[in-house]
């Protein structure tokens, strides 16, 4: 588990990407092109302030020029103004025009001729070293100067020469003038302009000691782009500020024209758009958080109920949840997938664990069943033979009947073992299943049942048009008898029991106890209108020694057992209906065609048959068993030879003849009856034989039959059994049986 | 063995982070002052000499700085007025300054000497030339000469070249410590010469000095030669009335006044006008020609001799703060300075001796209309 991711996780970051991915993309390309746009806006906006101050200052500065045209015209003329009018005239020009705080006029050698404000000693000063005069006469055109201290009042200046033909008429300027333009200027909280001369020399600027001190500002990239004539908006630091300028230079004069902006208050409309944008998109990217981890969160709550309920199965709960809750189809369907499987799991591993103690049984039966049997062969056979010399009015004749008959009923208890153990030797056959009943019927163990249970009705029902079954008759016998005694004990205080057969076609699988495949089945049904199974125990009852009754007093707890082996044994299924109203057993065999086995009919006489001194071998590794055989065989008029073992037998046989072979199946160590026979039948391919055995494998019974062996008779067998078996052997002539299934013997019954 | 590489990546990720965020860092730049009279009648020299240490610090912060720490110019202006003046050196060392290039003028620098010295700042003049400051152990360098030494010179040319004996002289009291040291001096040495001074007229630079009616007194002494010791200006202006009533007396002026204003101002009232000086315009000196080139490209001017000293002084103390152990010890850098004692000037070596004063060879410089013409060098 370590190691790998969360769904939740996965999905909630697939989803976040989702969600917030398009939305940074689309988000951030359209607030970038907001910002341009708002930024370009801005500069651009700037760029007009500072264009439009620009020709602010330009129309100002149109004025002394206009002046100074209007005092070189009038200079020009000495009608209208007489020189010793001139200074006088200067002055009202500069008291009533502000922006020049000085006007001279210069001659021809650049002398000041006339001045405004009068100073005597300032009459005559030579200013032909002055570039405002050099330059204007040079060019002979209108000069502004730049920035310089004026030697007159000690302060930056600049001027402004006019020249004429003989003369240059000098305004300067006052800057407090530009000042003043500037003033007006408003740029939010911080925002000003300021003007720089054509050499990059502040003379207008809101901090007054820009101008005072000749800060020159040409080393700023955007003043130098502005003194090359470029109008510009950029950006620049300076003492550790951004700001925002926008640069216009004046053609006049070269002058250049600033509107400066902190970048954060330029900015600050932007900035608070932006901030709300991406206020708006965190909130957006929350609210898509929220959604997600909403929406992930109900879709993953079925899958979570899932992961507790597999949980819980992996924890072998007990009680898992029938089906978790969910609101999605597939979820739902996976939940019902999971359980069927569970189920079915549990279904599984009920039948393997039913297979296991079934197995586990065969091999208990199957390992006790041989030793058991050839015990009890000594209980059930010397009181026989004892019997037979007793007088009949001998005291002893009772207890040895007793002690016979315990031994025929703990062989029955074997035999019932055996019974519920698939796999043991029988033989299957096309069989009616009426006749089965009617045989039953007719049978001493019936009859005993009914005396035991007079208040019982027995009713059967049978169908005539049944097909025939292929099983073995004695185990359908059994399971038959076993059923009717269940039901006779559940009817103890009276009741009837019914007894069906009838054929049932199933076009379709039929779900009951268990699944019924479509078919064609001969059903034989047993039901009682007792007080049913309670439904705890219905899903048991075919449990070897799952019983309600009395261990040993009533039954063995293999009765239902030996009914679902048969039924299993022979490819069909189970049935059980059950309730207040009684109860059902319906066995469904699968039907078969054909007749069925006509059954022989057991010997009329019950009685010994005497041999004549026929030479009998008896093989078995048993020395009690070796000495009943022999016992009973002298007693029936046979000469009885016996050896330990098959090699013994062969070699025995190698050297006399004998009739008939009575060969122990298992036997240790060495050869079984089974390779016995086959070895003996390589020098002696006529010899006759007959298997008994207290337990033995049906296929290997099946492989003797195959060799020729004549019949098998199982332990403990009556003197009549033996009898009737050798007899049938001896007479069945030259040659092998080829398959003389109606020559077998059934064990002694249970009931 | 992954784990040790991790904690190798892991390592070597922090420490590349550690150097990349200390080189990142900006470090702190070294703050440093410049004082001077920037506005009114004589702030020519302020505002020319804030020029050249403005360009010289432009320079060396656009080359990167001094190991790697730019340097933060703080200017003041001491208005020329002494009270201003200590104001203002205060404001600078209060700033945080390691040294402060200034003041331009004499008095200004006497007004701040006890200031800078009580506190150790070293302030370097690129002007300053009274004698009053000459031979002392202190915080205060200069990269111009001695005033007495011109005054010297200025007398003996009179003198001895041009063999004239009556001397008037006119200086201004708003730098005494100038003025009345070159005076003192010009006279001790006429004297000595054989030479009279008939006239000493004092005045004071503003905008009501009646220059005409001090010209008319002085020239009433018939002096052979009139001395002006004043700012450029005022040496223009009185120039100027001079020639309007004579116009064969010689003319001499200071240093002080060797400034584009001059020659502007006094048109052709300045031509001939005599002045002993360390600085000459039309030197081919490579490094002076490179500095008028920058000078010209960035304040769209030629540069005069207070730029040009300003850079110098500029030069010198980027040199102390290069060569101290600690860039921001005044001492430190004081030391620095004096130990190297020699120096390559704009326009040739000169020499600080042992108190911070500088030794420099002296032009003859005639006015004219191009500028300063060199007569001779001596």
């Amino acid at each position: 588990m370590k190691g790998n991711k969360s769904l939740k996780t996965i999905l909630m970051v697939n989803f976040m990407l989702a969600a917030i991915l398009p939305m940074l993309l689309v988000g951030g390309v359209t607030l970038w092109l907001l910002f341009q746009s708002q930024e370009a806006d801005v500069k651009n906006k700037n760029l007009i302030l500072a264009r439009s101050l620009a020709g602010e200052v330009d129309r100002f500065l149109g004025e002394p020029l206009g002046l100074l045209a209007q005092i070189s015209d009038l200079l020009q003329d000495e009608r209208i103004l007489s020189p010793s009018e001139i200074n006088p005239y200067l002055d009202t020009v500069l008291a009533n025009y502000p922006f020049f705080n000085r006007i001279e006029v210069l001659n021809r050698r650049g002398v000041v001729e006339y001045l405004s404000p009068f100073r005597l000693d300032h009459l005559g000063l030579d200013m032909s070293a002055q570039p405002f005069f050099r330059i204007s006469q040079q060019r002979r055109k209108v000069y502004w100067s730049p920035c310089f201290n004026s030697a007159q009042t000690g302060q930056p200046t600049l001027t402004l020469s006019y020249p004429m033909n003989s003369k240059t008429v000098v305004g300067y300027l006052d800057l407090a003038a530009l000042q003043a333009i500037i003033a007006r200027v408003k740029l939010g909280k911080s925002g000003y302009a300021a003007i720089a001369d054509q050499q990059g020399t502040v003379i207008a600027h809101p901090h007054g000691e820009w101008v005072s001190q000749q800060w020159n500002v040409k080393n700023l990239k955007l003043f130098e782009m502005g003194l090359k004539g470029r109008d510009e908006t950029g950006r620049y630091r300076f003492q550790g500020v951004e700001k925002l300028g926008s640069v216009a230079r004046l053609s006049r004069t070269g002058w250049v024209v600033a509107v400066i902006q902190p970048v954060k208050e330029a900015f600050a409309p932007v900035r608070k758009v932006r901030n709300l944008t991406l206020l708006g998109f965190v909130t957006a990217v929350i609210v898509a958080m929220l959604v997600a981890m909403w929406s992930l969160s109900k879709t993953l709550r079925p899958l979570a109920a899932l992961n507790a309920y597999t949980r819980d199965i992996a924890r072998d709960n007990p009680s898992p949840p029938p089906e978790p809750a969910s609101g999605y189809q597939e979820v739902a369907e996976l939940s019902k997938r999971l359980w069927e499987a569970i189920q079915e799991k549990k279904a599984l591993q009920e039948r393997l664990a039913r297979s296991q103690k079934m197995q586990a049984l065969g091999l208990l039966a199957g390992g006790v069943a041989h030793d058991l049997n050839n015990i009890l062969a000594g209980i059930v056979s010397y009181p026989e033979l004892v019997l037979l010399k007793l007088p009949p009015d001998s005291s002893l004749k009772k207890p040895l009947l007793r002690i016979q008959e315990a031994g025929q009923r703990a062989a029955a208890v074997v035999s019932d073992l055996l019974t519920a153990t698939r796999g043991v030797a029988n033989n299957k056959q096309p069989l009616d299943l009426n006749t089965v009943i009617a045989d039953y019927l007719n049978s001493p163990e019936y009859a005993d049942i009914r005396s035991r249970y007079p208040e019982v009705r027995i009713q059967p029902a049978m169908d005539p048009d049944i097909q025939p079954i292929e099983a073995a008759p004695f185990h359908v016998e059994k399971s038959l008898m076993n059923l009717v005694i269940n039901a006779a004990e559940a009817l103890n205080s009276g009741g009837t029991i019914r007894i069906r057969t009838c054929r049932r076609e199933l076009a379709a699988p039929c779900q009951s106890y268990e699944e019924i495949p479509a078919g064609r089945y001969t059903v034989l049904s047993v039901s009682d209108n007792g007080p049913g199974i309670a439904p705890e125990d219905v899903e048991r009852i075919f449990e070897p020694f799952y019983t309600k009754k009395v261990m040993g007093r009533s039954g063995t707890g293999l009765g239902l057992t030996v009914v679902w082996n048969t039924v299993k044994e022979n490819s069909g299924y189970m049935d059980v209906r059950t309730g207040a109203g009684g109860t059902r057993f319906d066995l469904y065999f699968p039907a078969v065609d054909g007749p069925a086995v006509e059954k022989k009919q057991p010997p009329a006489d019950s009685a010994l048959f005497q041999g004549s001194s026929e030479p009998i071998l008896v093989v078995d590794d048993q020395a009690p068993q070796r000495e009943l055989a022999c016992e009973s065989l002298r007693y029936l008029g046979y000469q009885a030879h016996a050896v330990e073992s098959g090699e013994a037998a062969v070699k025995y046989l190698k050297n006399s003849a004998a009739d008939l072979v009575i060969l122990d199946m298992i036997m240790e160590p060495g050869m079984d009856g089974l390779e016995t026979y086959a070895q003996i039948l390589k020098f002696a391919p006529a010899q006759k034989a007959i298997i008994v055995s207290g337990y033995a494998d049906a296929d290997r019974v099946e492989a003797a039959y195959r060799l020729g062996v004549a019949a098998f008779l199982p332990k403990p067998y009556t003197l009549e059994q033996i009898s009737q078996a050798i007899r049938k052997a001896l007479a069945a002539g030259q040659g092998r049986s080829p398959h003389p299934s109606s020559d077998r013997f059934s064990p002694p019954s249970t009931a | 063995m992954a784990k040790q590489w991790a904690r190798l990546v892991w390592g070597c990720g922090l420490w590349l982070f550690v150097l990349l965020f200390i080189g990142g860092c900006p470090r702190s730049p070294i703050q440093i002052g410049f004082v001077g009279g920037l506005t009114g009648r004589l702030s020519e020299l302020g505002v020319s000499g804030r020029n050249g240490v403005q360009l010289a610090v432009e320079e060396i912060n656009g080359a990167g700085g001094i190991g790697g720490r730019r340097l933060n110019l703080i200017i003041k202006d001491n208005r020329h007025d002494p009270q201003q003046a200590r104001q203002a050196v205060q404001s600078l060392i209060d700033a945080g300054v390691v040294a402060i290039i200034g003041h331009m003028t004499s008095a200004m620098s006497l007004s701040t000497y006890d200031p800078i010295n009580r506190q150790a700042i070293l302030m370097i003049s690129p002007t300053t030339s009274t004698d009053q400051l000459s031979g002392k152990d202190d915080y205060f360098l200069r990269v111009a000469t001695a005033s007495s030494l011109e005054a010297r010179a200025q007398a003996g040319y009179a003198v001895n070249k041009l063999g004239l004996q009556r001397f008037a002289v006119i200086y201004d009291l708003a730098n005494p410590g100038f003025t009345v040291n070159f005076h003192d001096h010009f006279k001790a040495e006429l004297e000595t010469l054989g030479g009279k001074l008939v006239c000493s007229r004092r005045f004071r630079s503003g905008s009501g000095v009646a220059f005409l009616e001090i010209a008319k007194s002085v020239l009433a002494t018939e002096p052979q030669g009139i001395l002006l010791i004043s700012g450029a200006l005022d040496t223009a202006m009185f120039c100027q009335q001079i020639r309007k009533i004579d116009s064969s007396v010689f003319l001499f002026g200071s240093g002080w006044a060797q400034t584009r204003s001059l020659i502007q101002q006094g048109g052709r009232a300045v031509h001939g006008l005599i002045l002993q000086a360390i600085h000459h315009d039309g030197t081919r000196e490579p490094a002076f020609l490179k500095f008028k080139q920058a000078y010209k490209k960035r304040f769209g001017r030629k540069p005069d001799f207070p730029a040009a000293f300003g850079y110098e002084a500029a030069q010198l103390l980027f040199y102390g703060i290069e060569q101290a152990a600690d860039p921001t010890d005044s001492g430190a850098i004081r030391e620095a300075i004096l130990e190297k004692g020699r120096f390559q000037g704009l326009q040739g070596a000169f020499r600080l001796d042992r108190w911070g004063d500088a030794h420099r060879r002296y032009y003859v410089l005639k006015a004219g209309t191009d500028g300063f013409e060199l007569s001779e060098s001596l």
